[in-house]
């Protein structure tokens, strides 16, 4: 103010006033200078916070980011797995799911179209599992590209792009691979697939690091270079997080008992026990089937809850005097009825297994045999059958029962070591002292559309070795069908009927199930036994796949 | 000219009580003002002190929940861990702690991802050890990664021991991952219903002890003070590979 009264009064006005102009001039300078002090300091000051404010704000986001990079990873490797299981089943066109009327959907989240029936991914060209299998570094998919890095076949999707709406970046991304484990697959075993999905968000701001000197052993993020050699090749700060998933095979022989909508075990001689085949000599005999002194407690029993067709929802009952479960029990959010003190694991209720349909053979489009007359011993030899191209054959109505097949006191012969499927129509009947005798080494595959009965001395499958026999039922989940063991009959093998009743009436002296067992119900009478051999955990059509290994890596390199 | 002199003398001196004013005015001045100084950097320090006790703990959790949720086998209380590896038999897993000071420890295994044997390498090793099925149908990446925590003083530390590099390697040393840290705890919740049988979760805190506090700071370090409330972070930690 003075310095502008003495610019606009350039000339004293009296004696006095000029006099103190001086002193004025000196204070007017103090001031300035203490002025420029004090917005210095203040500067300074305001500086200091705002590099302070900006590191933990860079800090903040940088952190965020990285969090936001795991969750990229995730979605990719969820892709993947959706990708996995997207070929395990088909629509099929012959099932009318509207007019099913055996399931109600109320009591289970997530349940799909009524109309998907089981497939072999294996067998269907373009998915992921046929590619794996089939197509060599180099190689064009549909599925993605196949690098010729590596020595084997190792697939990476494209990249997937995951839009953000918020703060910092605008877009995530996710670059997913798949591959096979080493040595699975083999011997009739489904193949486990390895998923790394890497999960990357572009950073905000400077190429810097936050304050935390902490942070950076933790985060790694990456400011200039990948990590992969190339230099400096990055032009935008990112954080990266990578992760490695194991999918492991869930196939149809997973559990001794899947009851989709309960099971019922009807008093403490119904026995259900394991033992594993892949261990013989010391969870089983030398040949590999059951020894019960050598017994396991592995045979787990599940269910879906899925009420039946009267509304009530499906349980598990064991009855009061309690049947014997060695192995564990889940059901799906109800309450296991009676005696529970014979179950040897854990009683748990979060289980939850979506089971497509059956394999429709009347739609798979490929050619069937007439079968053979059944009036006397039926010869079958698989040698000539194999995985994709198994030797068909169809009782379709040229036999003595028509589209059904009885045996009665006669025999159904399979011999050599390949693959053969029947498809049955009609019904089956295996009694008296008929049998179907399967060796070891053949993988045979059986559709039965109507009613079975395996009753009296009947035995399907005297090698009792139940791995590679797969009995498949109705696909139509409107149908009602039946399926009974009996009296000393015995059956191996694995039955995967999940619209069909399975009932079982141990009253023999001799007679058991060897193997495993997936039906809409199941109940067990007199002193039926099912031992469920481990093995079938491994074998089988796959129904899902489920993550059996999570990893981060996050290794300190150096 | 008396009238120069009059006016002159005047301006050029201030009397006795005018001085005593100034200087008092001034005192106050430069007292509320150093006081403001004091009262900014304190507050400037303490928000300071926050944040970076806030990065702490978003630090300590991350670690926490990025190692369990890769765990294979994790034992609370202790410095050991039992594992059963895929195909074999219930084996024993041990940090060797060499921190006298060390109070409380936390261990896991985790899978042995990466092959680290080869430090020629300029860049991260691309070499991942690869998985295998054993014969119960598990996934087996080798001999396990052992990752120990430990309290020593205030300090966290987390040590993270690869079996094949040897002892000395320098990657196998413990390192401080946060400062300030009076405690942490891992406990296994029960369930309203029963354990999950293909998940199993666990819960994982730690208490940290504010520098931001202006008072008893420094107890809260050694003793448990009120001035620790509201500052032990809890985190329920699904661990993927416990089945």
């Amino acid at each position: 103010m003075k310095i502008q009264s003495r610019l606009h009064n350039p000339t004293p006005i009296t004696a006095g006033r000029f006099l103190m102009t001086p002193c004025a001039r000196r204070e007017s300078g103090s001031t300035l200078i203490a002025a420029l002090v004090t917005l210095t300091v203040l500067a300074l000051i305001a500086a200091s916070t705002f590099l302070t404010v900006t590191h933990r704000y860079r800090a903040n986001f940088q952190t965020a980011s990285w969090h936001d990079a795991l969750t990229s990873a995730e979605d990719g490797a969820q892709y993947a797995l959706v990708r996995l299981r997207s070929p395990l089943t088909k629509t099929d066109p012959s099932i009318n799911a509207s007019s099913s009327s055996t399931t109600s959907t109320t009591t289970t989240p997530n349940t799909p179209n009524q109309n998907q029936v089981l497939v072999d991914p294996d067998l269907v060209p373009g998915s992921l599992q046929y590619d794996l299998a089939k197509l060599k570094p180099g190689d064009i998919s549909t599925n993605g590209t196949i690098p010729t890095t590596f020595s084997y076949t190792r697939i990476q999707l494209p990249t997937l792009t995951i839009p953000h709406i918020g703060q910092g970046s605008s877009q995530f991304s996710a670059v997913v691979t798949v591959d096979a484990v080493p040595n699975t697959g083999l011997n009739g075993s489904s193949t486990w697939y390895r998923i790394q999905s890497v999960g990357t968000v572009p950073l905000p701001g400077n190429a810097s690091a936050g304050i935390q000197k902490y942070d950076n052993l933790l985060r790694k993020l990456q400011f200039r270079s990948n990590g992969t050699g190339a230099g400096n090749n990055l032009t935008t700060a990112q954080a990266v997080r990578t992760i490695e998933i194991i999918a492991k095979p869930v196939s149809i022989g997973s559990a001794a008992l899947f009851g989709k909508s309960g099971i019922n075990l009807n008093n403490k001689n119904v026995v259900i026990d394991s033992y594993d085949s892949r261990n013989p000599g010391v969870t089983s005999n030398a040949d590999g089937t059951y020894n019960a002194s050598k017994a396991t407690k592995s045979a787990n029993v599940v269910t879906d809850d899925i009420a039946s067709a009267s509304g009530s929802p499906g349980v598990i009952n064991l009855s009061s005097t309690g049947a014997y479960v060695n192995g564990n029990i889940a059901t799906n959010d109800t309450p296991v009825k009676g005696d529970t003190s014979h179950v040897s694991g854990t009683i748990t209720e979060d289980f939850f297994q979506y089971l497509p349909n059956p394999p429709d053979p009347g739609t798979m489009g490929v050619t069937w045999a007439s079968f053979p007359s059944a009036s006397g011993n039926i010869n079958l030899d698989t040698t000539t059958g194999t995985k994709t191209a198994p030797l068909r054959y169809k009782v379709d109505g040229t036999g003595n029962n028509g589209t059904s097949l009885g045996l009665q006191n006669n025999e159904l012969n399979i011999t050599g070591n390949g693959y053969i499927e029947i498809w049955i129509p009609g019904g089956l009947s295996v009694n008296g002292n008929a049998a179907i005798n399967i060796p070891n080494g053949a993988t045979v595959t059986f559709y039965v559309d109507g009613k079975v009965d395996i009753t009296g001395n009947g035995v399907l499958n005297s090698s009792t070795i139940p791995g590679r026999v797969t009995f498949y039922g109705n696909p139509d989940p409107a149908s009602s069908q039946s399926i009974s063991v009996a009296g000393n009959a015995d059956f191996a093998g694995i039955i995967y009927a999940p619209n069909s009743d399975v009932n079982a009436q141990g009253g023999g002296n001799s007679g058991a199930i060897y193997g495993s067992i997936v039906a809409k119900t199941i109940f067990f009478n007199g002193g039926t036994t099912l031992h469920y051999d481990q093995a079938l955990g491994d074998l089988g059509a796959v129904i899902d796949y489920r993550i059996s290994s999570w990893y981060e890596d996050n290794t300190l390199v150096r | 000219m008396k009238m120069r002199t009059s006016i002159s003398r005047h301006q050029s001196a201030m009397t006795i009580i005018e001085m005593i004013v100034a200087t008092g005015v001034f005192s106050v001045a430069m007292a509320a003002m150093i006081g403001a100084s004091i009262a900014l950097q304190t507050s400037f320090s303490a928000t300071d002190d926050y944040f970076t006790a806030e990065g702490d703990q978003l630090r300590v959790m991350d670690y926490f929940n990025t190692d369990l949720r890769r765990a294979l086998a994790v034992q609370k209380d202790s410095n050991t861990v039992s594992y059963t590896p895929p195909g074999g038999a219930a084996t024993t897993y041990s940090y060797a702690i060499g921190d006298s000071k060390a109070t409380k420890y936390f261990t896991m295994v985790i899978p042995n991802y990466r092959d680290l044997t080869d430090r020629t390498l300029t860049t991260s090793p691309l070499t991942v050890n690869m998985p295998k099925v054993s014969s119960d149908n598990k996934v087996d990446y080798g001999q396990p990664i052992v990752v120990c925590y430990y309290l020593s003083g205030s300090s966290l530390y987390r040590a993270e021991v690869n079996p094949n590099l040897p002892s000395s390697d320098t990657r196998n040393n413990p390192r401080s991952i946060a400062d300030n840290v009076s405690d942490f705890n891992v406990s296994d919740p029960s369930f309203v219903k029963n354990p999950l049988t293909t998940q199993t979760f666990v819960q994982v805190s730690a208490t940290f002890a504010p520098k931001y506090s202006r008072k008893g700071w420094a107890a809260a370090l050694s003793s448990n003070t009120d001035s620790r409330v509201g500052t032990t972070l809890g985190s329920k930690v699904q661990l993927r590979n416990v089945f």
